[in-house]
């Protein structure tokens, strides 16, 4: 298992927090109250990850935003809450009380938003601080297992970025995760540049 | 700036005059901005419905044709997709209406509801531009609200005595949940008033149903006006029992308003000849109280609610009754 040094770690961490940090700005600003999120964890998994991901949600179904990432890396990046949860943060964005399970779809939409500005931030701090150019798609919204949205194979050598998010607003507090899913060529090439970044400190 | 893309239009047939062709004949809005902001090109379908006089637009900043888009989530967004290639989408929810789109631009106070996706779109020299889509949502928008509108609807008559217009049984059974389980955390008093109309049987015999449907109505409607805090919940608990939950009151609170709801239905007086306790309809009381929840649950302080209520009728009606541990 690939173990990144502790100076490697904080720069990660850090590189998370300025773009996690930059969403709570713009999301704050959408909806006139004040957000914030902060990164304080990270692990990096290779086996297991639906699993240990389910453990970490307590919930069997979740929800997700992704968006994959083109460029000198690939990944693909999730971003991840129980099921239940996310209904609490759009209600309280869209300012709306009356919860229908059948009306999801609007939901479903303003999700795929926040993730969106959640992620694009988390890419940007990330290609501004490593110097490097991201191409993305549209997000997309998943509802289901763990193991459906994330159908990794052990073979595939699959690098998991796993960070625990803080996602706080007026009167309420949710957790939920981002998951960076890399290849082992892409996984090294990020260490490659971290490293450069480190190095030019 | 923008005679190089129309050159660039006329110089490769037919595909270059299908694609704009197509653009323009699309049922959503399309607006494409160049590197530094500017708008290139909108389509037929966004200049009919923002109006705007399509000689004035091209090569002008998207904020200076619509100041209101200045420091806007949107322009960020078109930024982020010029400078960093990252794509973005705006839902209806969260946005409503950023460009000022309409229908019939007399009515201006109704915006076309939007989503909106913005895309980066590189080409093969490097130059890169914005694409933005703008859906028209109204229709999906206007739909989901009526359908919620419904579901809150149907939501509060399912909890709502037809008859009486207070809480039914169903809502009483949650709501007592609910309160059973704050004041146990909070180890907090609860009470539970049963009320009981009674001979309301005879009552029925002697004037007819409506005649009975009328006098639940006005009973109903004292215990509401007696009730002083938007915490207290009266439901028909049956055909001519009603419950009162109440959070945070002591049993001699519950007593003074079990009295006083006694008294004030005494006060209203309404005929009821075939009673054997009054010339008036009376009610008969129980009351319970939550003392420790170590080994209560809030059917057991339902139930002893119910002994109390019939402990008054049994020692001769239009009165109340608190529950007791029976000595063992």
């Amino acid at each position: 298992m690939k173990k990144l040094s502790e100076l490697q770690q904080d720069a990660l961490l850090e590189i998370f927090n300025i773009g996690v940090g930059n969403a709570a700005n713009s999301m704050s600003q959408l909806i006139n109250a004040e957000i914030k999120l902060s990164v304080p964890k990270l692990q990096i998994l290779l086996k297991d990850h639906a699993n240990v991901l389910n453990a970490f949600v307590h919930s069997n179904r979740i929800c997700a935003v992704s968006q994959n990432f083109t460029g000198p890396l690939n990944a693909c990046a999730f971003l991840v809450f129980p099921e239940g949860k996310t209904q609490e943060i759009v209600h309280r964005m869209m300012g709306e009380s009356v919860s229908a399970e059948e009306l999801n779809d609007m939901e479903a939409e303003a999700l795929s938003e926040i993730g969106n500005i959640i992620l694009n931030a988390c890419i940007s701090s990330m290609s501004d601080t490593l110097q490097t150019d991201f191409e993305s798609t549209l997000p997309r919204y998943h509802l289901g297992s763990a193991k459906e949205i994330f159908p990794i194979k052990e073979e595939d050598n699959q690098f998991m970025l796993l960070l625990h998010i803080d996602f706080s607003m007026p009167k309420q507090k949710i957790d939920g995760y981002l998951v960076f899913l890399l290849s082992l060529e892409s996984f090294n090439e990020l260490i490659r540049k971290i490293d450069l970044f480190l190095s030019g400190i | 700036m923008s005679s190089h893309y129309s050159d660039l239009v006329t110089s490769s047939p037919p595909w270059v005059g299908i694609y704009a062709g197509t653009v323009n004949s699309l049922s959503l809005g399309i607006v494409i901005i160049g590197k530094f902001s500017e708008i290139i090109f909108l389509n037929q379908w966004f200049i009919r419905k923002s109006g705007i006089d399509s000689s004035h637009y091209i090569g002008r900043a998207l904020t200076s044709v619509f100041p209101e888009l200045n420091q806007s989530h949107l322009s960020d967004s078109i930024d982020s997709a010029l400078r960093r290639n990252l794509p973005a989408v705006l839902s209806h929810s969260l946005n409503k209406a950023p460009f000022p789109l309409f229908d019939n631009l007399d009515q201006p106070s109704q915006r076309i509801q939007q989503a909106i996706h913005i895309t980066p779109l590189t080409l093969q020299t490097g130059e890169r531009f914005c694409l933005i889509q703008v859906y028209d949502v109204s229709i999906a928008v206007k739909k989901e609200r009526l359908l919620r509108e419904q579901a809150e609807n149907l939501r509060s008559l399912a909890f709502i005595d037809g008859l009486t217009g207070i809480a039914n049984r169903r809502r009483m059974d949650e709501y007592l949940a609910d309160e059973f389980k704050r004041a146990k955390r909070n180890h907090s008093p609860l009470s539970i008033v049963m009320l009981d109309i009674d001979y309301f049987k005879q009552f029925n015999d002697t004037y007819g149903h409506q005649s009975g449907d009328f006098c639940l109505q006005r009973v109903a409607n004292v215990i509401k006006a007696t009730l002083h805090r938007p915490a207290d919940l009266v439901a028909r608990y049956g055909g001519e029992e009603f419950a009162i939950i109440l959070p945070d009151t002591s049993f001699s609170g519950a007593v003074i308003l079990a009295e006083e709801l006694r008294k004030n239905i005494e006060v209203l007086a309404i005929a009821h000849e075939s009673s054997l306790v009054s010339p008036h309809i009376t009610l008969s009381i129980g009351i319970s109280k939550a003392q420790s929840y170590n080994n209560i649950s809030e059917a057991t302080l339902l139930s002893q609610a119910d002994q109390a209520l019939y402990q008054a009728k049994t020692e001769g009606r239009n009165r109340v009754r608190v529950f007791s541990e029976p000595s063992a």
